[in-house]
């Protein structure tokens, strides 16, 4: 835009052609004394040497020396020029010389030993043939194209980059690589003057079918006059809008499932307690937010004491610990005040909620009341991309392997141990099993530290979603029970059906309008769905109502 | 024969209470409030007036929390829905009645302006009309409450469950609040009023209304006090307490216990409404930080610390907890926290029965001893 105004007068054109011609004359003679040097010199230092002229040229106080200085070094293919050309390219003002480093940049790079520099090269390539494509197709409009030509690749230089790029295609072994420089090569292709060529591009581009082209596509197609490749365009791009639906829509689910695992992971603790004990656990989120802190405290420790090296290592630390102590403070909140209240849900409930005011105001004073950001570990960074447009991040993941670990880890513990049976037995009659020599008040402060330090661990896992502050866990907190009473209560199964309900609905719903209204719309529609099942997708039979009393 | 007049003689005593503390409130403290003399140590500034008009607005809503809770069994932590909903039907009238005065010279409220609207909302257009706007203040609460109770008491969710959709319930209106600036104010509210029906709502001669709005709110809260004792007096107080203390054994004596719950779960949320009615002008204020998950689990703890299922409890509660607050937050504003929390286990471990049970608990202390 800038040039354009800089251009827009008539005598400022003829100038600009004036530059044009003289620009041409620099590098024809630029280029005679590089050949004559060449030639003159007949060791085995000769590239050598010629290089060292060309950044000699490239410090020229004319800019088109610099440009075709620029452009020779590109073409000579030597990656040691690559450093000088970074250099130069963040103190050049120039615009065509600006050009010529970035192309000579995306050439040398083309030929670099590691594989993300290639494909970065190939991607710059094929940036640099979009700009093309779009201001060749703009030449009957004057003006605009031939102000932009001179940062734009010529047709001769184009076909000397993808007689370059066909020739590093061959000997390319990593696939990554050779798709990118493919796609920069039918990039090129597609702004050929030949419409039969265009269209042969567009083909690719249908078959490729990937939605990341999809806004390149249709800026082509905008500026397309021919029928032909106008209709090659358009099949490429209904092709590529299917398979963007698609991705966006399995895209869509994969975070459904995400959050559902969230949901689930922290609700399993809170359904242990609720629907186990009876007990309405609303420091449930304050446990979570200090499992959040505990993991945050633990990788303070990792940096200011051990290595670099071993640093993403804190995490695996992290997860015990949260759990010990958040468990550790459940035991003692059992101990000291929920006993007195069994039989009392709705109490349990108000006496949890001084706890949890307590206990952010407790994180307030010592962390202070602001949200802290918990960098996590190396090796949960970064993702793997199932096909293009379909990313699924490595934090996400672990985060549903671990929630059906811990999933299994509790059906293992309820229905394998002899604790677990225990527990069965108490939550079917307190009395009786009391009678038959369990001692009830250890299984309720074992339960309920149990269903705390779990509530921990989904802190830890949770802290690998970001930032952590004191109010972290009354944001999840009614979701979570939402998630129980929409399970129903007792059965383990039953809180995995209640999350990837909750969570899905969400998610679908999300999709449709916004975030807010998604999740408004979702806790309407489990209240319409309680109206119709009141104990939720499957619920213990027999003695809970007498439990649940309402005071 | 003896009965009856014990009776009777519980009545005149209860009356000659009445009779005094509506005398205090009525006549005593606004009579204060109008003592020259600005440092004076027996006058109630206008701001001190002013709280306790707050607070008073918060004593109703207790008032019906505890016909809900404390008399039928019924938690609901989704109180400040209905609150919000009456402040709210409120406030929308108040706004539109500053009309063309405000900032930036619209029919529409200036955050509508501001975030690009044109016309006025459909829901908005009535609320132009006073007698639409105060009607609507217990009418669309009770109504909520009733779709709401008809949803979910015929289905027979009870207790705990009901105690978390409420809770979801909040949160709903909450998230719908912020979510929808352009037709709600989002997180700001609604705010900035300039008169109610023709007194103004600021400038120097705001003490004046904030004297007429804490008369009209203590007559207020002495008629929603008038109707919860008409109401747990008669037969149908004694059937919600029978279903308090045994549902199923009511359901099977032949009473029909969900219209009985809609019906005082309706009243409630009525009574909630004119609260939130009357706290708009008195504070200038409502957001969506009045109705959400958090303020409605604290109208709770009022209930529970003035005692559950007593008609003066709620009251003194409602004062109780709201005065200490203030007065916390005020001096020492990170203890009141702590303070809080504190206040929720103690009401439920030591004084589960309230402030109001704390004589009775003296007196059996004594007796245990002198035996």
């Amino acid at each position: 835009m800038r040039l354009y105004h800089l251009y827009k007068d008539k005598n400022d054109l003829l100038n600009h052609s004036l530059m044009k011609l003289s620009k041409k004359i620099a590098v024809l003679l630029f280029v005679i004394t590089a050949l004559f040097l060449a030639r003159m010199d007949y060791s085995e230092a000769a590239p050598n040497e010629k290089m060292d002229d060309l950044l000699y040229a490239l410090s020229s106080h004319n800019k088109y020396v610099r440009a075709g200085a620029a452009e020779e070094l590109g073409n000579i293919g030597d990656p040691a020029a690559l450093k000088t050309l970074d250099d130069l390219w963040n103190e050049e003002m120039d615009d065509e010389v600006v050009f010529a480093i970035e192309l000579a940049i995306c050439k040398l790079q083309l030929s670099d030993a590691d594989p993300k520099v290639r494909i970065l090269g190939a991607e710059g390539l094929g940036e640099k043939a979009g700009t093309r494509s779009v201001i060749d197709a703009t030449t009957s409009d004057g003006e605009g194209s031939s102000l932009f030509k001179h940062i734009s690749v010529s047709d001769q230089e184009m076909m000397v980059v993808i007689a370059l790029m066909e020739k590093m295609l061959a000997v390319e072994e990593e696939n990554n690589v050779k798709s990118a420089i493919s796609l920069a090569i039918e990039k090129f292709k597609m702004s050929d003057g030949d419409p039969n060529t265009r269209t042969e591009a567009a083909r690719f581009f249908a078959e490729l079918k990937d939605p990341g082209n999809l806004m390149y596509l249709a800026r082509v197609l905008e500026k397309e006059k021919n029928v032909n490749v106008i209709a090659a365009l358009k099949e490429a791009v209904v092709e590529m809008e299917q398979k963007e639906q698609m991705a966006l829509t399995l895209k869509q689910l994969f975070n459904g499932f995400a959050v559902s695992s969230q949901y689930l992971l922290i609700a399993i603790g809170l359904a242990i307690t609720f629907g186990v004990m009876g007990v309405i656990n609303l420091a449930h989120g304050e446990f979570m937010m200090l499992g959040c802190y505990v993991a945050l405290m633990v990788q303070s420790l990792f940096a200011s004491f051990f290595s670099e090296s071993i640093f993403g290592l804190y995490f695996v630390l992290a997860l015990p610990m949260s759990f010990m102590f958040t468990a550790a403070l459940g035991y003692a909140l059992e101990r000291s005040v929920i006993r007195f209240l069994y039989g009392r849900a709705l109490d349990t409930l108000l006496a949890t909620w001084g706890v949890s005011l307590i206990i952010q105001q407790i994180v307030r004073n010592v962390f202070g009341a602001n949200n802290i950001d918990v960098p996590s570990p190396g090796w949960l960074q970064g993702g793997v991309t199932v096909f293009a447009g379909l990313h699924l991040p490595y934090k996400r993941l672990f985060i549903i392997g671990f929630t059906a670990l811990i999933i299994g880890a509790v059906y293992w513990l309820f229905y394998r141990t002899r604790f677990g049976l225990k527990v069965r037995a108490v939550m079917q009659n307190r009395d009786m099993s009391n009678c038959l020599g369990i001692s009830v008040p250890k299984v309720n402060s074992y339960t309920f530290a149990l269903g705390s330090g779990l509530a921990g661990l989904a802190g830890c896992c949770m802290s690998l979603l970001g930032s952590v502050g004191p109010t972290t866990g009354q944001n999840y907190i009614v979701d979570c029970f939402m998630v129980v009473v929409l399970g129903g209560v007792g059965k383990i199964i039953g809180t995995v059906a209640g999350a990837f309900g909750l969570g899905e609905t969400n998610a679908i719903l999300e999709f449709f309008t916004t975030a807010n209204v998604g999740k408004a719309l979702a806790f309407i529609m489990v209240i319409i769905f309680l109206r119709f099942r009141p104990t939720g997708f499957s619920a213990q039979k027999g003695r809970e109502d007498v439990r649940l009393d309402t005071h | 024969m003896s009965n009856i007049s014990h009776e009777k003689k519980r009545n005149t005593r209860e009356w000659i209470i009445a009779g005094s503390v509506l005398f205090v409130f009525l006549i005593i403290i606004p009579l204060l409030s109008t003592l020259p003399g600005e440092d004076s140590w027996c006058r109630i500034s206008s701001f001190r007036l002013n709280l306790l008009g707050k607070f008073c607005c918060f004593a109703i809503l207790a008032l019906g929390l505890n016909l809900a809770w404390g008399y039928t069994g019924i938690l609901s932590l989704g109180q400040g829905v209905y609150f919000g909903l009456g402040g709210y039907c409120m406030a929308m009238y108040l706004m539109l009645k500053v009309g063309a005065s405000g900032h930036y010279g619209s029919v529409l409220p200036d955050f509508m302006v501001w975030n690009g609207l044109t016309e006025l909302p459909w829901f908005w257009k009535p609320m132009n009309y006073a007698w639409v706007a105060i009607p609507c203040v217990v009418i669309v609460p009770m109504a909520l409450a009733g779709g709401f109770g008809y949803m979910l008491f015929r289905s027979r969710v009870r207790g705990v469950y009901f105690a978390i959709v409420t809770q979801a319930l909040a949160m709903v209106l909450a998230i719908t609040l912020v979510g929808n600036q352009p037709l709600t104010g989002g997180t700001n509210g609604l705010n900035d009023f300039r008169a109610i029906f023709g007194l103004p709502l600021r400038g120097p001669d705001l003490p004046r209304t904030e004297f007429v709005l804490y008369i009209a709110t203590i007559v207020i809260l002495f008629g929603a006090y008038m109707l919860c004792r008409w109401i747990t007096r008669s037969k149908l107080g004694k059937v919600l307490v029978a279903i308090r203390d045994d549902e199923n054994r009511v359901r099977f004596s032949g009473y029909d216990v969900a219209n009985y719950k809609i019906f005082i779960f309706m009243v409630a949320a009525g009574l909630a409404g004119l609260a939130g009615a009357l706290f708009v002008p008195q504070v200038g204020i409502i957001a969506p930080a009045n109705v959400g998950i958090v303020p409605s689990i604290e109208m709770t703890l009022w209930v529970a610390v003035g005692g559950r299922g007593t008609l003066v409890g709620p009251v003194i509660g409602a004062l109780l907890v709201n005065a200490a607050k203030s007065g916390f937050s005020e001096s020492f504003p990170t203890i009141w926290l702590y303070f809080l929390g504190a206040l929720f286990l103690g009401v439920v471990v030591v004084f589960p029965k309230g402030v109001i049970d704390i004589p009775n608990m003296i007196k059996r202390a004594y007796r245990k001893k002198s035996k």
